[in-house]
């Protein structure tokens, strides 16, 4: 009874744990998160529900992940994967019908023409997964190389190519919307 | 500017439009709380439930005196409000508590959901932060609106306590003069009658569940029945699982039928491995389509009612030829046969017995034959040869076969080619002219189902398979084409009713493609499904018709890929031509 208890307790506290980082990591970055994903895929309703699940999957393997710190990149490094999978996957929505991206720019960035963002976003939707991803991680996210060589799981390389091979591809949209 | 920073502004932008909903951190804790009970659940009655309810009882013992076939739940802090999650998330943890429920593990509780039966309860008990809504009767109230009437808005006004007997009602602030939307009973299961507080019933003064009744014992088909006082009603009666995903899973849906006086009766046939479930019934206003009144009661479901297995295997063309593959997996379980010439699409079909496979062959330049290989290996037999023209889309079924011909001459002559559609049952045979392409025979228990294509305008036929009816086609929904069909579960009468995809793109998807269900008529067409980014071919579901088996091309890639319909789908394997199962 006594063993029980103690396994029991020590269960407790590495759930409490576990609940500690999803709280913080919840609020410090679960929007991002989800701006990234929109990014990645075409409609925020699958982008929240591939955040949500990283975040799910991020408590579940708290046993493994333990450190702090690394639970960022895993969960980023999850966005990614799931978002690709998504793409691939042609992810079911059976209850919730996808919703629009807002179309309104905002007044912060007001500055930007409207025509060229949705020539360079069009063009971004049309790119290979990994180069969109790249892109995302590298313009969005602000990644260094290595960081988004861990989140997509290739080389620094790789990753050279994919954003250089993608950048052209944005420019050339950038060049004639000018 | 330069070109990095423009590309960084225009992504930040782009990615500061998309403001996620407030029900973000409600969600994770949801799916969370889904993976705790399933890994319980995984456990069963075995060491770990044995454990913790030992323990639980010896600490009730020690602390109350009172009896150890209690439920009891120490009081819990409440939990925050359900609209204030997205920008404070709840802190986590905390004890749990100490005394867990001994209701037997699949007694149910009499409730609708999320927490159905006790080994949910006990669930529960172990872990409150499984689910912290349910803690307290507001926050559960909250969630319940929210999570299984699926009402996400923050102008909604909760009337009531909801310990108390009147129940909590629920109206939109933006109406106050119109009727309630509905009143939740409110019960706390914890044996000072406090936490978790579970939702029992859910009413409305517009509509009533006459039968089932709560709590009742179904079986399928469940005819559910009732009364309204609402004017020009359409309710829209739900059968629902309390499975262990996050959501309640739809089992059966239906628009109900009316008539004086004022009774509304609806047949749900249905299959389900789940224990417990609810009947809900809504309906919606006219002025924005929002649910204007919701009444639900919990049920339990029969033994005789378990979902079938999805097929192990499936048959689909894979390199040029036919080939058996796990549905597991997606590798090849079995070559059917060698390469077939050409490398065109041989359209495969397993029979319902699945013991053959009919499919198509070229036979040279305007040429073709249908076989059949045995699923077990073995040499083909060709069923039609090729004196009788290009024939393909072979379907076969009982002592029924059809499969679609065209002339040609010299591959040359297809703009004044006939197509037509020739069937054979019991050695009677006859055709039936084609205007246009067809695609996706499916042979069904008396009619055929099709589609056609002329013009970039799309079809669908069910015609009669021994001739005697005409043909009424049916047009796709406005904005959409049919995309593929095939026969699905039967409805209340015992009639094949007809599954089929429509692409209906958007501008931001031209992949969007909505699942609908119509009578073997083609009338009633419901949708049942939405899916994003897809190019849906075939649809197959299997003998038991419960698993429905998607052959779809990706407008981004281009790989032909089985996918099992689902929520969330299952992903089989790519270059898998054609699947059936």
């Amino acid at each position: 009874m006594i063993d029980a208890m103690a396994t029991r307790g020590a269960a407790t506290e590495r759930t409490a744990t576990a609940d500690e980082v999803l709280v913080d990591l919840y609020r410090a970055h679960y929007r991002s998160l989800v701006r990234l994903a929109a990014l990645l895929l075409d409609d925020v309703g699958t982008s929240e529900e591939v955040v949500q699940d990283a975040y799910i999957r991020m408590h579940g393997a708290w046993n493994r992940i333990k450190d702090p710190d690394k639970a960022l990149p895993y969960l980023r490094t999850t966005v990614v994967n799931l978002s690709r999978s998504r793409m691939r996957r042609r992810q079911v929505a059976q209850k919730h019908a996808p919703k629009p991206m807002p179309d309104a720019p905002s007044a912060e960035y007001g500055a930007i023409a409207l025509a060229e963002r949705d020539a360079v976003i069009g063009a971004l939707r049309t790119l290979p997964d990994k180069q969109r991803e790249a892109l995302v991680l590298r313009y969005y996210g602000d990644l260094s190389e290595a960081d988004i060589a861990a989140a997509m799981g290739v080389s620094q390389g790789a990753v050279k190519s994919h954003l250089h091979r993608g950048k052209a591809a944005l420019a050339r949209h950038l060049e004639t919307e000018s | 500017m330069n070109t990095d920073e423009k590309i960084a502004a225009i992504l930040r932008t782009e990615a500061e439009t998309v403001e996620p909903s407030a029900a973000g951190y409600d969600a994770i804790r949801a799916g969370i709380a889904t993976r705790s009970r399933r890994l319980w659940w995984l456990r069963g009655g075995g060491l770990a439930g044995a454990v913790l309810t030992g323990t639980a009882l010896a600490i009730f013992v020690a602390t109350s005196g009172g009896t150890p076939n209690a439920i009891d739940q120490r009081p819990a802090s409440p939990a925050p409000s359900a609209t204030d999650s997205a920008s404070a998330a709840p802190e986590p943890s905390a004890t749990p508590p100490a005394v867990i429920s001994t209701i037997p593990d699949d007694q149910p509780l009499g409730t609708i959901w999320p927490v159905t039966t006790g080994a949910e309860l006990r669930a529960w008990q172990a872990d409150p932060e499984t689910y912290p809504a349910l803690k307290n009767a507001d926050s559960s109230t909250r969630a319940f609106v929210r999570g299984y009437l699926g009402i996400d808005e923050p102008d909604l006004e909760y009337v009531g306590d909801g310990a108390g007997e009147g129940g909590v009602t629920v109206t939109r602030r933006d109406t106050a003069d119109s009727v309630p939307i509905t009143t939740l009973k409110v019960k706390g299961f914890g044996a000072d009658g406090g936490a978790p507080w579970l939702v029992t019933e859910a009413t409305s003064s517009e509509v009533t569940i006459a039968a089932p009744r709560s709590g009742a014992t179904v079986s399928s088909p469940l005819t559910a029945n009732g009364t309204y006082r609402v004017v020009d009603p359409r309710f829209l009666v739900s059968l629902r699982a309390d499975g262990s995903g996050s959501a309640p899973v739809e089992l059966a849906q239906t628009r109900a039928t009316t008539g004086p006086p004022a009774d509304w009766t609806a047949t749900l046939p249905f299959t389900t491995s789940a224990g417990t479930g609810s009947v809900l019934v809504t309906y919606t206003s006219a002025k924005d389509g929002a649910i204007a009144g919701a009444a639900a009661v919990p049920l339990a479901f029969g033994a005789a009612t378990p979902a079938a297995a999805a097929p192990d295997t499936f048959v689909a063309a894979r390199e040029g030829r036919i080939a058996l593959l796990s549905a597991r997996t997606g590798d090849v379980v079995r070559w059917l046969t060698e390469q077939i010439p050409g490398g065109g699409a041989p359209d495969p079909q397993l029979s319902e017995d699945r013991t053959t496979v009919v499919y198509s062959q070229g036979a040279g330049t305007c040429s073709s034959e249908i076989r059949s290989v045995p699923v077990s290996g073995g040499a083909p037999t060709t069923l039609v040869d090729t004196t009788h023209g290009v024939v393909s889309l072979p379907s076969r079924r009982g002592d029924a076969f059809a499969y679609y011909r065209s002339t040609c001459a010299d591959g040359s002559t297809y703009p004044d080619a006939t197509h037509e559609i020739v069937t054979v049952v019991s050695r009677h045979q006859s055709t039936i002219p084609v205007d246009g392409a067809a695609h996706g025979i499916v042979v069904g228990e008396r009619f055929l189902l099709y589609v056609t294509e002329k013009d970039g305008a799309t079809l669908l036929h069910m015609p009669d398979l021994y001739g005697e009816l005409a043909d009424s086609p049916t047009a796709p929904p406005s904005g959409c084409q049919w995309a593929a069909a095939t026969w699905g579960p039967r409805d209340a009468n015992d009639r094949e009713q007809v599954v089929a995809a429509a692409r209906c793109p958007t501008k931001d998807d031209p992949g969007n493609t909505v699942l609908y269900r119509l009578d073997a008529d083609g009338r009633n067409r419901t949708e049942i499904g939405r899916m994003a980014a897809v190019n849906v071919r075939w649809l197959d579901y299997d003998a038991s018709r419960t698993s429905l088996l998607l052959g779809m091309s990706a407008h981004v890639g281009g790989d032909e890929c089985a996918t099992v319909y689902g929520d969330p789908p299952r992903d089989i394997t790519c270059a898998a031509w054609n699947p059936t199962w």
